[in-house]
C-alpha cells in the first residue's frame, strides 16, 4: 500500500487540500490505521497552534524594531541619492504581457520535463506483450510501445489478406503486392 | 469572476499541448533505418525508398511511419526462390521483431526484384540516437533448396516449406492443365478462388505466458482430436490445452517418429470448432524446443506456454467445443522438410478450413488480374 505523503495528510487535516487528492486521500484513510492517527495528530496540532502563535514579546519586538530600524535607514539613504517620489503601488493585471510569458514559460517548462523526465516503462520479455491482426496489419504491443507490420500493397478485397497465428508467439500475414504480383509475408515475434 | 479566471488559465496549457499534439516532419533516411546485408551476401541492395514516410507526435509519443521500397540484385550464380529479411525497432519491447518474406521468387542471376517494408512504430518521443529501424538478412534460399543466411528465424525451413507447397501446387495445377485442358484449369481455379472467399476467418489474439485476458467460464482440459494422414512421417498420439470461454492456452501433444529418419522439428495444425459446429483454422503449434531431436520410433512432446484468444465479426467471441489436429510440417535432421499432400488434405476436407499456400494464392491471383494465358504462361515458366 502506497501511504500519502506528509504533507498531504497535513493538507487534510487543514481542508487545504483540492477535490481529487481529499477524495483519494479519503478513501486512503477508510483503510489505513496509521494515517488516520496521523491526521488526527495534524488536526491536535492544529488546534494547539494559536496558543503556540503567542511569542514572548521580547525577542520577536526587539527583531521587528532592529528590522524596521534598518528599513528607515534604507529610505533615509535613497533619499540622499535622489529625490524619491512615492508611487501608489501598481496593480498588476493577471493577463499582462510579462504574466502571460511567464505562464507559457512555466507551461513549456513543465511539458519539457514531462516528456524529457517521463519513466519509460520496460517489461520483461514476453510478459504483457499481446499480438494482433489489425485492419491494416499486424500489431506487437506492450509498454506504451508498438510494432506494426503492414499490409500496405495489398488489394483492398477483403480476402486479400491470410492471417495465420503461431503457437510459439507469432502471428503471419500474407498477401500478393498488387504491384509488383510477389507473394509478401510479414511476420512478427513476440518472443 | 473566479471561475472565469481558472478557465483562462486552463485555456493555456490545453492550448500547449495541442501545439505538441499536432506536430509532423519528414523522416530523414540517414537517421530513420540501416539495411546491413553481409559483403559476401548473394544480394545486393540496389536503391531504397522511403516514399510518403513521416514521423508525428502525439503527446510524449512518437508514431514512426516508414514505407520502404527496396530494390535488391541477385549477385550469386544461382535462382533465388526466396529471401526473408529481418526487421527490429531500436530500444523496441524486449523480444519484439518482425520479418518480412519474400517466397515464390523465381530470380536469375543478375536481376533485380522488389522487397516492401512497411512499418509503423509507437514509442516514447524521447528516444535518440541510432537509427528507428534495422533491416538485416536472415536467408536466402535458392531454387536447388540450398540456403544462405544467418537463419536466426529459421527462414531455411519457412522458405523450404512454402518452396516444397510451391513446387506441389504448380505441379497439381500442371496435372490438371494436361488432363483437361484450360476449361478444366479454369474451373479449377475458381473453385480454389471460391474457397478462398468462403473460408471462414477467425480473429485469434496471442499472449505469451498463460492467459491473455480475463475469460467467462472455468476453465477445463479439452483433448485434440487427430487426422492422420498415411504418409506422413510423424504420428500425433494424443494431445490437450486448457480452454476457458473464448480463449485456449497451453498445448500439448504428443507425436511419434514413424519414420526411418531423425526429426529435428514437428508442427501440428490446430482446428477449432465453435458451439453451432463450424470449423476454423486456429493456428499452428511448433514445436518449442530449438534442439529437438526425435530418433525413428521415439515419442516426444510439442508444447507451448501460450494464451490464444479467439473472434470473430469484429470481436465476437467464438467459444471453443472441440479441437482437431494434424501433422503441418516436419522437418527432418538433414534438413529437409514434409508438408502434406494434396490428396491427404482433400480426403480430410482440410482444404475447405486452411489458407491457400502462399503459391496457390499468387497463382490464383495471377489468374484474377491478368486471366488464364497468363496463369498458363507462368506455369510454363517452371
Amino acid at each position: 500500500m502506497t501511504h500519502p505523503s506528509d504533507a498531504t495528510l497535513a493538507l487534510y487535516a487543514g481542508q487545504d487540500l483540492g477535490f481529487l487528492a481529499r477524495w483519494r486521500t479519503e478513501r486512503h484513510l477508510a483503510a489505513c490505521d496509521r494515517c488516520r492517527q496521523e491526521v488526527e495528530t495534524y488536526s491536535d496540532l492544529r488546534a494547539d497552534l494559536p496558543e503556540l502563535m503567542d511569542f514572548p514579546d521580547t525577542g520577536w519586538g526587539r527583531l521587528a524594531a532592529e528590522m524596521k530600524a534598518n528599513i528607515r535607514l534604507g529610505l533615509a539613504a535613497g533619499e540622499c541619492v535622489g529625490s524619491l517620489q512615492p508611487e501608489e503601488p501598481r496593480r498588476v493585471p493577471l493577463f499582462s504581457t510579462r504574466a502571460l510569458v511567464a505562464c507559457a514559460s512555466i507551461i513549456a517548462l513543465l511539458s519539457a520535463g514531462v516528456l524529457l523526465e517521463r519513466p519509460i516503462p520496460q517489461p520483461k520479455a514476453g510478459e504483457g506483450i499481446t499480438l494482433e491482426a489489425t485492419a491494416n496489419g499486424i500489431q506487437l504491443k506492450g509498454g506504451g510501445q508498438s510494432l506494426s507490420l503492414l499490409h500496405g500493397g495489398a488489394s483492398p478485397n477483403a480476402n486479400a489478406v491470410t492471417f495465420s497465428v503461431s503457437a510459439q508467439g507469432s502471428m503471419r500475414a500474407r498477401y500478393v503486392d498488387s504491384d509488383t504480383g510477389y507473394v509478401t509475408i510479414n511476420n512478427v515475434y513476440a518472443q | 469572476m473566479r471561475s472565469s479566471v481558472w478557465f483562462r488559465l486552463a485555456i493555456l496549457p490545453v492550448a500547449g499541448m495541442a501545439g505538441l499534439l499536432a506536430q509532423e516532419m519528414p523522416l530523414d533516411p540517414q537517421s530513420s533505418f540501416n539495411i546491413n546485408l553481409p559483403s559476401d551476401a548473394p544480394v545486393a541492395l540496389r536503391s531504397a525508398n522511403l516514399g510518403e514516410s513521416r514521423a508525428t507526435a502525439r503527446g510524449s509519443a512518437m508514431v514512426v511511419d516508414l514505407h520502404m521500397a527496396l530494390s535488391l540484385q541477385n549477385t550469386s550464380n544461382k535462382r533465388i526462390a526466396g529471401i526473408t529479411l529481418l526487421v527490429t525497432a531500436q530500444e523496441f519491447v524486449p523480444g519484439g521483431r518482425g520479418s518480412v518474406a519474400t517466397p515464390s521468387l523465381s530470380v536469375a542471376p543478375g536481376a533485380t526484384f522488389p522487397v516492401r517494408i512497411d512499418l509503423r512504430l509507437l514509442r516514447p518521443a524521447q528516444m535518440t540516437g541510432g537509427p528507428l529501424v534495422n533491416v538485416t538478412l536472415d536467408g536466402v534460399l535458392f531454387q536447388d533448396l540450398s540456403f544462405y543466411g544467418p537463419n536466426r528465424l529459421d527462414s531455411r525451413r519457412s522458405l523450404t516449406a512454402w518452396e516444397i507447397e510451391a513446387q506441389r501446387d504448380r505441379q497439381h495445377f500442371k496435372s490438371v492443365l494436361a488432363a483437361t485442358g484450360a476449361p478444366g484449369l479454369r474451373q479449377e481455379v475458381l473453385t480454389s478462388l471460391a474457397m478462398q472467399a468462403e473460408r471462414p476467418r477467425l480473429d485469434v489474439a496471442v499472449s505469451r505466458g498463460g492467459r491473455s485476458v480475463t475469460s467467462a467460464g472455468q476453465e477445463r482440459v479439452e483433448r485434440f482430436a487427430f487426422l492422420q494422414f498415411p504418409d506422413s512421417p510423424v504420428a500425433p498420439v494424443e494431445g490437450w490445452a486448457q480452454i476457458a470461454g473464448n480463449e485456449a492456452r497451453a498445448p500439448r501433444i504428443e507425436v511419434r517418429n514413424r519414420s526411418t529418419q531423425p526429426v529435428k522439428y514437428v508442427e501440428i495444425g490446430w482446428v477449432v470448432k465453435d458451439r453451432s459446429g463450424k470449423q476454423f483454422m486456429a493456428g499452428s503449434v511448433p514445436a518449442s524446443d530449438p534442439d529437438l531431436y526425435l530418433p525413428p520410433g521415439r515419442t516426444g512432446r510439442v508444447l507451448q506456454d501460450t494464451a490464444l484468444r479467439f473472434s470473430r465479426n469484429g470481436g465476437q467471441p467464438v467459444y471453443v467445443q472441440a479441437m482437431t489436429g494434424f501433422v503441418s510440417q516436419v522437418e527432418f535432421a538433414n534438413g529437409t522438410v514434409w508438408v502434406p499432400n494434396r490428396r491427404d488434405l482433400t480426403n480430410a476436407q482440410l482444404l475447405q478450413v486452411l489458407a491457400p499456400s502462399p503459391e496457390e494464392q499468387r497463382l490464383t491471383e495471377l489468374y484474377r488480374k491478368k486471366g488464364l494465358d497468363a496463369l498458363v504462361a507462368e506455369l510454363n515458366r517452371f
